[in-house]
């Protein structure tokens, strides 16, 4: 088996906007999502959750390019107003035929 | 009894002293919080219960009987979140977005409060009646929807490029305010209640009315350390949406308590509507002002409606509402 290069990219948010990156992530093309409830703090804090530290953490398996046009997307649309961190890593997948849209 | 006494019994209630332990702990920078689980569990157990026992006791009332209490609250939660805004605005100085914002909150209920005041009257020896879960349930959706279409038209005004997208985010706050947890428990709770009736109810009753107090209490105290945590914001906020923070409820509290009044219901009854229009929502409010208002600040909503005016309803604000109402009732 080969192993082939592709994009993991992480959005540490607010969790009031899982479900609309979730949406946006879909409609861009990404094909699935790993969401996990995480807890941390970073500079500028504009949280609106009862508890201020909860974050949600959303993983994306995405090639190169779709990585960086969901990121973009994000940076649009929340960065100037929501408490959001996005980047990404290189990783080594098998089988990227699960990542493609059918 | 006297004001002081009534404000003395309220304060050494459980509810009252689990929520102080709660601020207490945090102050102590304690560890203990209740996981959040249990704390998610808890809510749904305390609302689903107040819904089931509102509707079976809907189940039994006539149409003529809550007519007017119902109209009553309905004029509550059109005015509500508009007198907020204008106080917000002129007496607060803040900017049209965060007083449409904190506008949402004072315009909703917050249904711990309700539960609240509901156990203050039961200790002063009075009751409310039986459809005040229904009035809770008709106050929640005019208040927040006013406010936040207040926060939007300002906001389009401001910025005519917000525009693209839009609709679709307005589709989806209804669906928020509409599937929010409080909502679909209560109504969904009422709906069932009403179906089964009193009869059916009495298999379930036992779970649902016997571990209530109890729950309540480890509830508060949770809501005691989330509080607690919003202290040091008090500092951030400054002075002028602290004494809001406590002037609205008053101003709302005592309008709710002369419109329950003047629509029929008893002493309890007023009290309850007068604590509930006092209230700020913090549970179903601020998501959706988040997601339709991202410019407005999150502190100052959650910093008012958990450090300021939840505590203050609790401890000294229903106690003033049942006095007004028992004053009012002769």
């Amino acid at each position: 088996m080969k192993l082939i290069n592709f994009k993991l990219v992480t959005i540490i948010c607010e969790p009031v906007l899982s479900s609309s990156i979730l949406t946006i992530n879909q409609d861009l093309g990404a094909t699935g999502f790993t969401v996990t409830e995480v807890r941390g703090q970073g500079n500028g804090e504009k949280s609106s959750g009862e508890i201020p530290d909860l974050k949600s953490k959303i993983e994306i398996v995405a090639e190169p390019q779709l990585a960086l046009k969901i990121m973009e997307a994000l940076a649009e649309k929340f960065f100037e107003n929501y408490s959001l961190i996005t980047y990404s890593s290189d990783i080594s997948i098998l089988r990227p035929e699960k990542f493609e849209r059918v | 009894m006297t004001a002081f006494e009534i404000l003395k019994t309220n304060l050494l209630s459980p509810i009252v002293l689990a929520f102080l332990l709660g601020i207490v702990t945090k102050l102590m920078k304690s560890e203990l919080s209740l996981p959040k689980d249990l704390y998610s569990s808890l809510f749904i157990y305390l609302l689903l219960a107040i819904g089931l026992k509102g509707g079976v006791e809907l189940s039994e009332s006539t149409f003529q009987v809550i007519a007017w209490p119902a109209f009553a609250t309905i004029v509550l939660g059109c005015v509500t979140p508009i007198s907020a805004y204008l106080i917000m605005r002129k007496l607060g100085r803040f900017g049209q977005i965060d007083a449409a914002a904190l506008a949402a909150h004072y315009g909703s209920v917050s249904a711990v409060t309700f539960i609240a005041a509901n156990q203050f009257i039961e200790q002063m020896g009075k009751t409310a009646e039986g459809f005040m879960p229904t009035l809770l349930t008709l106050l929640e959706s005019p208040g927040i929807h006013i406010a936040l279409a207040i926060g939007a038209l300002k906001r389009a005004k401001n910025n005519s490029s917000i525009s693209s997208g839009d609709k679709k985010t307005k589709s989806a706050i209804f669906h928020e305010i509409l599937t929010g947890r409080s909502m679909i428990l209560l109504v969904g709770g009422l709906v069932i209640g009403l179906l089964m009736g009193a009869k059916a109810y009495e298999p379930v009753k036992p779970f649902f009315e016997t571990g209530f107090k109890g729950a309540l209490v480890l509830f508060l105290l949770e809501m005691g350390i989330v509080a607690g945590s919003r202290l040091s914001d008090l500092k951030k906020v400054g002075l002028p949406l602290i004494f809001l923070g406590i002037l609205i409820p008053i101003l709302h509290g005592t309008l709710g308590v002369f419109l329950g009044d003047w629509s029929g219901l008893s002493i309890g009854g007023a009290t309850v509507l007068g604590a509930m229009a006092a209230s700020a929502s913090y549970i179903a409010a601020p998501p959706a002002v988040r997601m339709t208002l991202p410019e407005a600040n999150p502190t100052y909503y959650l910093t008012a409606s958990l450090a300021v005016t939840f505590p203050f309803n609790l401890v000294i604000g229903i106690p003033l509402f049942f006095k007004l109402a028992e004053w009012l009732a002769g």
